[in-house]
């Protein structure tokens, strides 16, 4: 900050819903479309005020920060190219790569956090790898890799799913 | 609170499955009921179907608004995974007939002058049955021919209501002429006549058609050097699109002359292809590389500039092995996905000039010199001029070649997974312990590109055999092997929900490995359960005239239905009109209403009682463990 030729770099407040203080530059913060959208919202004056986040918590928001720190310098994510069917969930940079391996829960908490906060790369990078989870499964290997119950009656899987019992013969 | 895939909110699993595939879509809505349900919304259905499929049937009827995009994905999925896992949805006896043409779901049955007209998406519809005997008599008798000569008809093809019938009189000079007859509801017989194409020869005469334009080719025309080779020839349906008047193409240097194995010959997307996997009329004695040869030109409108032609589509080194050119199986397919044509072949070789023979289905995809979205092309010219400007492999032998040669070669191209399915798997170990069977006892082989599985129509010796009975002949099964995607991350590598998720193996290229599932036959000894015995009574139908050593079986298989005939095989002398027995095997979930209606109108000849249909419910598997199937 004593630089004289730099500008201080300006940091915001925000108050996740643990009750925690965090301390961030405000470009890497306004890679949150929300937040950016509610300083604008609230004005330059106002901009010492912490801002509430009641639906992220502080583990969850580190993890963000630090998203957001290392993409601090993307570009913004073009507009409306969610039609592209070329697009791939195999695009994944390395760093991402690493960044995503965490533990179930926090993948989906981070999704959740960059859903809200309207973080469209971190969204991105989060759904495709919950994707890359899923893809070439059968549904006992997707349960598995999720926990998830299977609830259907005998019935009701009689209905949907056909399995060759015959199948292992020769 | 614990956050799972299930408790993500709609908007986020629409997020996630933009990046699945149709499959694995399918495979996330049966886990749970939670799923279940978000994953039936019409709008992710109808992303996943555009997506995906959007050249299937499936896709047309969901875009029609007969079905929703949720029926459309599941009856995509559901046939898929039927024909992959080997488990039909039906199977029953469709009829008597002398020759019978499939496609399009209709099925055309020929015996003596009356066609029967099938729709087999529909098995409970009536057939129709349309009297061809006027149409047939309205044939003039050439000088050549005795109107004692009982002519020959033999079907060529069926396309959107229309069927072309070859009508072949007398053996030399005879008259010989395509009939194209519509098939549709409610033509007053003398208004089904649609066109009648004299010929001059009919040697290997085959026929593609659409509403609009029927296109016929034979083996009739000399080239230059001095040996057959194919023509092509146009004619319109329609008055209202009239062809310009000389629409004879000769496919000049296009070898090969058995359809289904060294050619094929499809209408595409408004264009006629013509696709040879033989690169000279001779054996070369020194040639180091095989390519397929395609043509293609439109329909309808000039011919000038729009003949497409490519020669130079990479098949194979010959030092890959030796092929084993019976097994050879080479067709035209769409992708359901990109609606583009795919050469799909199979070939058994001795590879790398092993002693051990593996069969392998090849996919390829179509390109011409000039196409925008096409990968580029070797130049064309390079092929026609030997010798100076053929580029030569670094070989010993190739400074042997002189002007009688015309070696062909091009640097060896990387073989990619997606591209190369072999029968028995990775290295052949996946599927090891599958029993093979010879060439003889395989009647009926075919791939099916849409859903990457195999099947073959086998004669099993040893599914019910009796030792005690002499006269215990082999059954008829299907064998079916299918593959799919591995999974990108393996399941015990991200499994619970505290463990971290180590391992991303995910490749740039984007050539991911298969899972080869093993192969299956179907359907099962019929000791297993009574539903098992029906089938084997309906796949080995009772041959009309009496019981015979050998069959002759002759099938269609599309991507949803296998229809086979069955006849005693031909021997010296015997009828080449002797009826055969029609089986439709389904691998499409039923839709319509349940059969007890319309059973008491059906006119068929063949008697359509319980034992000559099975049909898959809900339930089958335990009702056959209980062996309460029946």
């Amino acid at each position: 900050m004593s630089a004289a030729t730099e500008q201080p770099k300006q940091t915001l407040t925000v108050t996740t819903n643990d009750n925690v203080d965090i301390v961030v530059e405000r470009e890497i913060l306004e890679r949150s479309v929300l937040i950016k959208n509610m300083i604008g919202d609230v004005g330059e004056e106002q901009i010492d005020t912490a801002i509430p986040l009641p639906n992220v918590n502080e583990p969850v928001m580190k993890k963000v920060i630090e998203w957001c720190e290392h993409h601090r310098k993307d570009p913004p994510a073009p507009e409306g190219d969610d039609s592209d069917s070329r697009k791939k969930s195999t695009d994944i940079d390395e760093w991402d790569q690493k960044f995503m391996q965490v533990d179930q829960e926090m993948l989906f908490e981070i999704i959740l956090a960059a859903n809200y906060l309207d973080i469209k790369g971190l969204l991105d990078v989060g759904c495709k790898t919950v994707a890359n989870m899923i893809k070439g499964k059968s549904p006992d290997e997707i349960r598995k890799t999720f926990n998830i119950q299977n609830d259907f009656t005998p019935e009701e899987e009689d209905q949907i799913r056909r399995e060759n019992e015959w199948a292992e013969d020769r | 609170m614990t956050f799972s895939l299930a408790g993500l909110p709609f908007d986020l699993l629409f997020y996630i499955t933009a990046y699945l595939d149709l499959d694995d879509i399918v495979h996330i809505s049966y886990t749970c009921r939670q799923l279940r349900s978000n994953l039936r919304e019409s709008t992710l259905c109808r992303r996943t179907i555009e997506k995906h499929s959007p050249h299937s049937t499936e896709a047309r009827q969901a875009h029609s608004k007969q079905i929703s995009y949720a029926e459309a994905l599941q009856r995509v999925y559901d046939r898929r995974h039927s024909f992959s896992n080997c488990f039909p949805f039906s199977a029953r006896i469709a009829g008597l007939c002398s020759a019978f043409t499939y496609r399009q779901g209709v099925l055309c049955l020929l015996a003596s002058y009356k066609l029967r007209i099938l729709d087999v998406r529909c098995p409970f519809a009536v057939p129709r049955e349309i009297d061809i005997s006027s149409i047939i008599n309205s044939v003039p008798v050439s000088p050549g021919g005795s109107k004692s000569d009982e002519p020959k008809l033999s079907l060529l093809y069926y396309s959107d209501g229309i069927i072309a019938i070859h009508y072949e009189q007398g053996r030399r000079s005879g008259t010989s002429q395509i009939l194209a007859i519509s098939t549709g509801d409610g033509i007053p017989e003398r208004d089904r006549l649609i066109r009648r194409i004299d010929l001059e020869s009919s040697h290997k005469l085959f026929v593609r058609h659409t509403a609009s334009f029927l296109y016929y080719g034979t083996y009739s025309v000399m080239g230059q050097h001095s040996h057959h080779e194919w023509v092509i020839q146009g004619v319109s349906l329609d008055l209202n699109q009239p062809l310009v008047a000389d629409r004879a193409i000769q496919l000049e240097e296009f070898f090969g002359t058995d359809i289904g194995s060294t050619i094929a010959f499809e209408i595409h997307n408004g264009h006629f292809y013509a696709l040879s996997n033989q690169t000279s009329f001779d054996v070369e004695e020194l040639d180091w590389t095989s390519f397929y040869h395609c043509v293609r030109f439109p329909l309808h409108g000039s011919l000038k500039h729009a003949i497409s032609v490519n020669k130079r589509i990479y098949r194979r080194q010959h030092a890959e092995g030796p092929i084993h050119d019976s097994w050879t199986d080479l067709s035209l397919q769409a992708d359901e996905t990109t609606n583009q044509l795919m050469i799909v072949e199979a070939r058994r070789e001795w590879v790398n000039g092993s002693s051990t023979q593996v069969r392998t289905f090849y996919t390829m995809e179509i390109s011409f010199p000039g196409d925008s979205d096409s990968p580029p092309c070797p130049d064309e010219s390079s092929t026609t001029n030997i010798s100076n400007t053929v580029p030569l492999p670094d070989d010993l032998l190739a400074g042997l070649v002189d002007s009688s040669n015309n070696p062909h070669w091009a640097p060896v191209q990387q073989r990619y997974a997606r591209y190369t399915h072999p029968e028995f798997g990775k290295d052949g170990g996946a599927n090891g312990h599958a029993r093979p069977f010879t060439f003889t006892r395989t009647k009926f082989r075919a791939y099916n590109y849409s859903c990457s599985s195999f099947l073959d129509i086998v004669e099993d010796e040893k599914c019910c055999a009796n030792p005690h009975d002499p006269n215990s002949s082999p059954c008829l099964r299907l064998r079916i092997g299918s593959r799919r995607l591995e999974p990108l991350i393996l399941a015990e590598k991200c499994w619970s929900n505290k463990a971290t998720l180590v391992g991303y193996p995910c490749k740039k290229d984007d050539d991911r490995d298969y899972r080869y599932s093993p192969i299956r036959m179907w359907p099962p000894p019929s000791s297993t359960c009574p539903c098992a015995a029906k089938l084997h009574g309906i796949l080995n139908p009772p041959m009309p005239s009496g019981s015979a050593s050998s069959k002759t079986v002759t099938a269609v298989l599309d991507k949803r239905t296998l229809v086979y005939m069955i006849r005693p095989g031909r021997s010296y002398g015997q009828d080449e009109s002797a009826l055969g027995t029609v089986v439709v095997v389904r691998f499409d979930r039923h839709t319509e209403k349940p059969h007890t209606a319309l059973r008491h109108v059906s006119q068929s000849p063949v008697n359509v009682d319980s034992q000559s249909e099975w049909t898959w419910k809900p339930g089958h598997a335990s009702a056959c463990r209980k062996r309460a199937c029946g």
